[in-house]
């Protein structure tokens, strides 16, 4: 039993990094299909005047 | 070798638009979608992509929320490789590795100090969401405005060499900027690797990363002799054969051609029931 549950222990401690990559690529395709990229293109194609320090 | 050839390669495709540099101009084509995963500013002329951290607090103040695609973005990249991004994709992370080869010996930042960057990191996240500036009635890209070095050194500056009208826009906030960047600059010189330790809040997430990601730094217990030879290679100094996940590495894997014993190796985590190689419990 408890080799069993140090085996699980093993397999998601393996695998959490890519649980939390599918979760963090889920959240990137809702955001690409809602529209963000747009938005992080007009934001991006205009000059930045915060991120200069002109504003 | 093989680092510094990675970074100066992706700091010159993530800058390679260079009619920006001639004119004075941003890219504005269709790749300004594409959010990169590391700090690379957004305004700078030769800017071909998105910084991350620039998106995320704009999307922030435009919509009061935080962005699922940037967000995503760096979840993913993170979870994969954790601070590998800083230590061989950042070019202001190359910045500070150039700047650090001017003097060998380094003033050692207090451990109290290594964690300002993650109340940098909650603050650049939050703060766009709950401060509103009370006169204006507006938020604003906090930590792009008021600390960025890498906007003042990307774009900043040379905007403003190449627009003289953006020059009259220079008030106290830019001196302000560029007095920072100054200080910055200066602190590479003797501190490895400030900006990235001390302020960086892609630094900070990525190092919050480096416990659970897919890829890992490894060690292999049987081969290794505890000598310490990789923390006396490790450029931030850490214990590397103690502790191969600390969040402060950023997996420039120098430690791995240092060891002798071929003790030290990178790749996906490896299953030993419930402890990785090196014995270190996971959970």
């Amino acid at each position: 039993m408890g080799r069993r549950e140090s085996g699980m222990k093993g397999l998601l401690s393996r695998y959490i990094g890519v649980v939390i990559a599918v979760a963090g690529l889920l959240m990137f395709i809702f955001g690409v299909i809602s529209g963000e990229t747009d938005e992080v293109l007009r934001k991006a194609a205009t000059i930045c005047l915060e991120c200069i320090g002109l504003r | 070798m093989k680092r510094r050839l990675v970074q100066v390669v992706t700091a010159l495709i993530a800058n390679g638009y260079l009619p920006g540099f001639l004119n004075g101009t941003i890219y504005q084509g269709p790749w300004k979608r594409a959010c990169l995963p590391f700090l690379n500013c957004y305004s700078c002329p030769g800017a071909l992509g998105a910084c991350p951290v620039g998106a995320m607090q704009s999307l922030a103040v435009s919509s009061q929320s935080l962005s699922l695609y940037v967000g995503g973005a760096l979840l993913a990249t993170g979870a994969l490789v954790g601070r590998l991004v800083c230590g061989w994709l950042c070019p202001f992370g190359l910045l500070q590795d150039l700047m650090a080869k001017l003097q060998r010996c380094k003033i050692h930042i207090p451990l109290a100090m290594l964690k300002v960057k993650y109340v940098v990191m909650l603050l650049t996240l939050l703060l766009p969401l709950l401060w509103v500036n009370p006169v204006t009635g507006l938020s604003a890209p906090y930590f792009c405005m008021y600390i960025c070095p890498a906007g003042t050194l990307e774009a900043g500056l040379p905007l403003l060499l190449l627009n003289p009208p953006l020059r009259e826009l220079a008030g106290s906030l830019f001196l302000w900027k560029v007095g920072l960047l100054l200080v910055i600059l200066v602190a590479m010189v003797f501190v490895w690797r400030p900006f990235c330790r001390v302020l960086c809040p892609l630094g900070a997430f990525y190092g919050l990363c480096n416990r659970l990601s897919f890829y890992q730094l490894q060690i292999n217990q049987d081969n290794c002799s505890s000598c310490g030879q990789c923390g006396q290679a490790c450029p931030a100094g850490l214990p590397v054969w103690e502790e191969p996940r600390s969040s402060e590495c950023i997996r420039c894997l120098q430690c791995i051609d240092t060891c002798h014993r071929r003790a030290i190796s990178w790749g996906p985590v490896s299953v030993k029931t419930g402890r990785d190689i090196s014995g270190e419990a996971r959970l």
